[in-house]
């Protein structure tokens, strides 16, 4: 992973995702309504301090100890109540912050060592190609 | 056991690589292009596939790092790796893969853009008749006065959960914030459902599951008949 940015204030951050993460959102959320609520709400990303609890009025957790993060947006959808979305910043190109959308899956599935391998699979991706 | 001639493969090793399809050869030679680092994600993510505690979901997801890793052009116009979001999600109405769904697409956002135009209006309506300050709305409903200022100007959509607080906080009903608040969805959604008449995989658990059940016992008695009948 990159160096930390530090100074967060009025910072606003370059969103970039990766393709799988698209094909997760379409696979949770087949509904267009909803998957395109969801995107909306992804930008408030952009506004994403690693200092505040919330992103505009969206709860983020770190998910420790992978470097990872988890980002809750919360639905109504009736099938899916709340999406978790997994993002990490890597900034190949430091004056350029850049935040990475590496997918997500229901909030109420478990966390544990194969989604980790994934997403972090999915991070070591982004590493290797992303300039 | 180092190999010093060809003659020392075993020819089931020969007939193997003979016999492999294109698909198979073109997915080696992408493997093969690939860094140390992003072969040892594929390998690992085989190693989720056969786990005998993957769900479908994981596997799913699994499969589309693999071919996420195997995928080595960029898309045009977003850079060297992934695509820039924004631009993603500017350009979808226009560059739909399917153009049957670039009006449906265009009409969404532009629905709600209007949702989100309406809501700023209100909130900095009620704001000014009530005497109130975006900083003490903010407090109300317990976020910063530059997330209120986000939404009122916005750059950002408000989640429900924040509409109902934000109500509550100004003391007006969640619809005269988010008029179509209750029904918008239900509509939505039956609007879909009756355009592609099929349920998702959950939608069908879920009523599998209820169909299954057995109905409720209630108790019940009869009536004593009135009187001359």
């Amino acid at each position: 992973m990159s160096k930390p940015i530090t100074g967060f204030e009025d910072l606003e951050w370059r969103l970039r995702i990766c393709r799988p993460a698209f094909q997760d959102f379409q696979r949770l959320l087949p509904r267009y309504r909803v998957r395109s609520e969801l995107n909306r709400q992804l930008h408030k990303l952009r506004w994403w301090d690693p200092n505040e609890p919330l992103v505009i009025d969206l709860q983020w957790n770190r998910v420790e100890p992978t470097g990872l993060a988890e980002l809750l947006v919360q639905l109504d959808d009736g099938v899916v109540d709340t999406v978790r979305v997994l993002f990490f910043e890597h900034s190949p190109n430091p004056p350029v912050p850049t935040l990475w959308i590496l997918g997500g899956m229901r909030s109420d599935e478990t966390f544990g060592s194969l989604q980790y391998a994934i997403y972090s699979g999915r991070s070591t991706i982004v590493q290797a190609r992303a300039d | 056991m180092s190999i010093s001639s060809l003659n020392e493969i075993p020819s089931d090793a020969f007939r193997a690589v003979l016999s492999i399809s294109a698909e198979q050869r073109d997915f080696i030679h992408k493997y093969m292009e690939c860094s140390d680092e992003v072969q040892s994600v594929v390998r690992s993510m085989f190693a989720v596939i056969d786990s005998e505690h993957t769900t479908d979901d994981d596997r799913h997801r699994a499969f589309a790092t693999i071919a996420d890793a195997l995928h080595l052009n960029p898309e045009e116009g977003h850079g060297s790796y992934g695509l820039d979001f924004r631009k993603s999600q500017t350009e979808i109405a226009a560059k739909h893969p399917d153009p049957a769904w670039r009006p449906i697409v265009a009409d969404r956002h532009a629905q709600m853009d209007s949702q989100e135009s309406t809501f700023a209006d209100r909130v900095k309506a009620i704001l000014q008749q009530k005497n109130l300050t975006q900083e003490e709305l903010a407090e109300r409903i317990d976020c910063t006065q530059s997330a209120v200022s986000k939404m009122l100007s916005r750059k950002s959509r408000p989640q429900r959960k924040t509409i109902l607080k934000m109500a509550t906080a100004l003391n007006v009903e969640p619809t005269a914030l988010w008029p179509d608040l209750d029904v918008a969805a239900i509509l939505d959604s039956t609007a879909e459902f009756s355009n592609d008449r099929e349920l998702t995989a959950a939608q069908a658990e879920a009523l599998g599951t209820a169909l299954s059940q057995r109905p409720a016992q209630v108790k019940t008695r009869e009536l004593p008949s009135r009187a001359g009948r």
